[in-house]
């Protein structure tokens, strides 16, 4: 049995100790925001945040989070509002296929709490999931459009 | 189907339009095959493509709601893929590759007639716009008209009077208003009319608007369902482990251990794959891991120098299997001023979709059967269903796909999770391949080979182009895996598009293909034919304006002609938007590349930084399309900018290699993409004017590595003759 706090809830789970917290989220605990990219923690499409640090869930025991607190992309947005990166996300149209975007958007998350107005090297080294789509470009916009939106409120 | 069928007779049938009304689901009808109206007046638009990344749910809802006069904003809006499948007149541009609007005549009936019959829905080629641009506009109108005269008669006044509100009609005096879902049921009951108006340009309010993609909510929140996504009550998760070598059968297994572990419900021996099912993912993986497989090999595993080989002798024998030749090439190069020749060479690629192949199979105990499938046909997937045989119906539903390029237009992501569902009947089987099972068992792009070999006149004109193109047919090889058809290999348009009917202007040409068979399976991967032969069409122009002693801009200006205004427009502005000045050298370089596809034009300039070390630094991209009437700016960019980022990232790092019949690649740390680290900023010029649109998901990716591999030349003054760059040493 483990015990995981999963946004703010706290549920037990009869699953290996060694089991990645990824499959826990997606398969057992029926949260599929948190997406299955490579399994080798390369591509960053299963990011979430374990108190507050990014962490690549396909390759993070379950052991290893017991009784810290997990936030998934399902967390970001409250019933009425969405997050600051996410409205800077659909301002913007970042998404394409969108397979990516809940990753990305946690680890801009991650990045923004850490440095509220990155520089660019700052989001080049913080951000490093992969986007088949390319959509780049607009990534690189929406970190600064968060990062208004987050300093004007 | 009333009224417009009887009244136009069978052609409105196979007609594009789609206009079968009648009731829908939960208390709503439909009003044409591609609108439903709720009687709460929620609207949904059916997109028959799947939403893959390329925007479709918002471009082709556009056209829609251009003539139904909805606000997409508004909250009541809904777009999805239909349940239904529709026969394949919706896919007319990428079956018969022609505008519906350019066919008549007797052929064109039957065409449309023969394509009608057969359900084979699908979604690629770019196609979707241009093959739709007057249907899903039709259908629009017919839907509002039928809503007008039943408005009219429900406010008692005249349909001329009403004024279109965003899903309401209001009498024009104010007097009374109602709303769409309030008359839907009237307007089933009325005659679809024959005599359509379509909107004017000028008049449009939707078309050419930056409207918001309709999928993002969705995506941005984590709510979006795609095919990995599906959670159905009861679900087993399974994934599959194919024979790592091509060819490969198995001659053992042992799965003792595999089957004692926790969670496996099944080991299935399916031919040269295992099944696992469990119930969860993780445990699958795991227990397929563990499964200890002995395999019989093929007596010659393929290996991907075989491919070079076998082109070399079938070069020499002058199997020549498709040929374009005007004027005489073989006498305008022993006569020409100057002779430039080159052979270039591009690699495997893998699709690499972020979203590994899967889908989710549900085998009822009736024997009904339901699919949930990221795919890009519901045909193929459907068709699985059948070559397993039993089902007493089939259901497919569409997901959104984690991005497709090709990749999920085949029949091998679904037939393993059918198998096992009908192995488990009345239990829903998700199945997910690993990311290496994704990357050995792609379908890849073909590997090609391009002998090329020009002649300059004494004014730096070409008088005569060469080019022989080595490659794997693409039809072929799917047609085989996905059909069971074989094809005859003279047929493959893929194989020379982009190099036959080359827009410059050359009187003497000979283009030859010489396609080699191969046991490696071979795929659409994005822009398809094009993405070999722009590479090697724009690289040797390039080769040539330096041999002529011209400037890239000035040099392919010179050979376009009356013909090729559009191509024209899109350099020139391309030359002021990037302020090219032609200079490059001490490490900065810059290179061009212009190339047509799909009905579109792309022209890019990339600007990069080479130290000495050949570490390159990606700089910036500008780009320019001219896709004809543009539907929605906003996505046109988004998907420029992202095909230029898939070529880049092939022609920067990919290569898929094959040796001892097997693919090396397992994992991104193998084959590489690009990331925003090393990605240039992408700025995209869009080109206005009034022609027919064209398409717009793959026609960026042609340009992008001839215009690297140029840039690279302007810097360093080394031609990148084969990719990636990193066989010449480049590094990112």
């Amino acid at each position: 049995m483990v015990t995981l706090t999963i946004n703010g809830d706290r549920q037990s789970f009869d699953v290996e100790a060694k089991m990645p917290l990824l499959w826990v989220l997606r398969d057992v605990a029926n949260l599929t925001g948190t997406k299955f990219g490579c399994g080798a923690g390369l591509c960053g499409a299963c990011s979430v945040l374990v108190d507050g640090e990014l962490t690549r869930s396909c390759v993070t025991p379950v052991e290893n989070v017991e009784g810290s607190d997990i936030r998934t992309i399902e967390s970001l947005a409250s019933k009425q509002h969405l997050s600051a990166v996410q409205q800077a996300w659909l301002e913007l149209d970042v998404p394409q296929c969108g397979y990516c975007q809940p990753g990305t958007i946690v680890a801009v998350t991650a990045l923004l709490a850490e440095a509220p107005n990155p520089t660019d090297d700052e989001i080049d080294a913080a951000i490093t999931n992969i986007c088949r789509c390319g959509t780049y470009d607009r990534i690189r916009k929406g970190v600064r459009r968060a990062a208004e939106i987050v300093a004007a409120t | 189907m009333t009224g417009l069928g009887i009244g136009t007779g069978y052609l409105a049938t196979v007609d594009v339009d789609g206009t079968q009304s009648g009731p829908g689901e939960n208390d709503s009808v439909n009003l044409t095959a591609w609108i439903n109206i709720a009687t709460d007046n929620v609207i949904t638009i059916f997109v028959p493509f799947v939403e893959m990344g390329q925007g479709t749910h918002t471009g082709l809802a556009q056209l829609v709601a251009e003539e139904l006069g909805l606000d997409l904003s508004a909250g009541n809006i809904r777009v999805t893929h239909p349940q239904e499948e529709f026969a394949a007149h919706t896919n007319l541009t990428m079956f018969l590759n022609q505008r519906p609007e350019e066919m008549s005549g007797p052929l064109s009936w039957y065409g449309k007639r023969f394509l009608a019959s057969m359900k084979l829905s699908a979604t690629g080629a770019s196609s979707a716009v241009v093959g739709n641009w007057h249907a899903m506009r039709h259908a629009g109108a017919i839907a509002r008209q039928m809503l007008q005269a039943a408005a009219a008669r429900h406010l008692d006044g005249k349909p001329d009077d009403l004024i279109l509100d965003h899903a309401l009609f209001k009498r024009a005096d104010g007097a009374n208003s109602v709303s769409f879902g309030t008359i839907a049921k009237a307007a089933a009951k009325i005659d679809p009319p024959t005599d359509i108006a379509l909107k004017p340009a000028a008049e449009f309010s939707v078309i050419g608007k930056p409207i918001p993609r309709m999928d993002a909510a969705a995506k941005i929140t984590g709510r979006g369902q795609y095919g990995v996504d599906v959670r159905l009550p009861g679900m087993a998760f399974a994934t599959v482990r194919q024979a790592p070598v091509f060819g490969a059968t198995i001659k053992k297994v042992e799965d003792k251990v595999a089957r004692s572990m926790r969670g496996v419900i099944d080991v299935i021996i399916d031919g040269d794959s295992m099944i696992v099912v469990a119930d969860n993912t993780w445990r699958a993986f795991q227990a397929a891991e563990a499964l200890e497989i002995e395999y019989t090999l093929p007596e010659k595993p393929v290996a991907g120098e075989d491919f070079a080989a076998a082109f070399k002798a079938r070069h020499e024998a002058g199997a020549f299997t498709q040929s374009e030749q005007p004027g005489d090439a073989a006498n305008a190069l022993s006569a020409a001023a100057k002779k430039i020749e080159a052979e270039y060479h591009t690699p495997y690629l893998a699709h690499a979709t972020m979203e590994p192949m899967n889908s989710t199979v549900w085998w009822k105990p009736d024997d009904t059967v339901e699919v949930w499938a990221p795919t890009q046909s519901a045909a193929m997937a459907r068709q699985v269903i059948e070559s397993v045989g039993g089902a007493s119906s089939i259901k497919v539903h569409v997901t959104f796909a984690g991005g497709g390029f090709g990749r999920r237009a085949e029949k091998n992501f679904v037939i393993h999770a059918a198998k096992a569902a009908k192995a488990h009947k009345g239990r829903p089987i998700q199945l997910t391949w690993s990311r290496t099972e994704d990357m050995q068992h792609d379908v890849y792009r073909p590997a090609a080979i391009a002998k090329l070999k020009a002649g300059l006149d004494e004014n730096g004109q070409l008088t005569a182009f060469d080019a022989v193109i080595g490659t794997h047919s693409v039809m072929a090889s799917f047609l085989l895996r996905n059909m069971d058809l074989s094809s005859n290999l003279t047929a493959d348009n893929t194989t020379l598009e982009g190099i036959a009917h080359m827009p410059y202007q050359v009187r003497n040409r000979r283009i030859a293909a010489v396609e080699v068979e191969t046991s490696v399976p071979i795929g659409f991967w994005r822009s398809v034919g094009h993405s070999n032969n722009a590479f090697f069409v724009e690289s040797m122009i390039d080769e040539c304006a330096v041999a002529a002693g011209k400037d890239a801009f000035d040099f392919r200006l010179a050979h376009l002609g009356p013909q090729q205004r559009r191509h024209k427009k899109v350099l020139e502005t391309l030359r002021d938007m990037a302020d090219w000045t032609g200079r490059g050298g001490n490490g900065r370089g810059r290179g061009v590349a212009l190339h047509e596809s799909f009905r579109s034009i792309v022209g890019a300039v990339i600007d990069i930084d080479v130290d000495s070390q050949k570490q390159v630094t990606l700089n910036k991209v500008v780009a320019v399309i001219d896709c004809g009437t543009i539907i929605n700016p906003r996505l046109v960019e988004a998907q420029v900018q992202s095909g230029i980022i898939f070529g880049l990232t092939a022609a920067c790092f990919g290569r898929i290699d094959i040796a001892d019949g097997m693919v090396a690649q397992e994992n991104f740390d193998s084959y590489e993409m690009l990331t925003l680290a090393r990605a240039p900023s992408v700025e995209v010029h869009l080109m206005t004017n009034a022609e027919l649109p064209g398409g717009v998901g793959e026609p960026g990716t042609p340009p992008a590595a001839p215009a690297l591999a140029n840039a690279i030349f302007s810097a360093t003054g080394e031609r990148i003759r084969r990719l990636p760059i990193s066989e010449a040493g480049y590094a990112l």
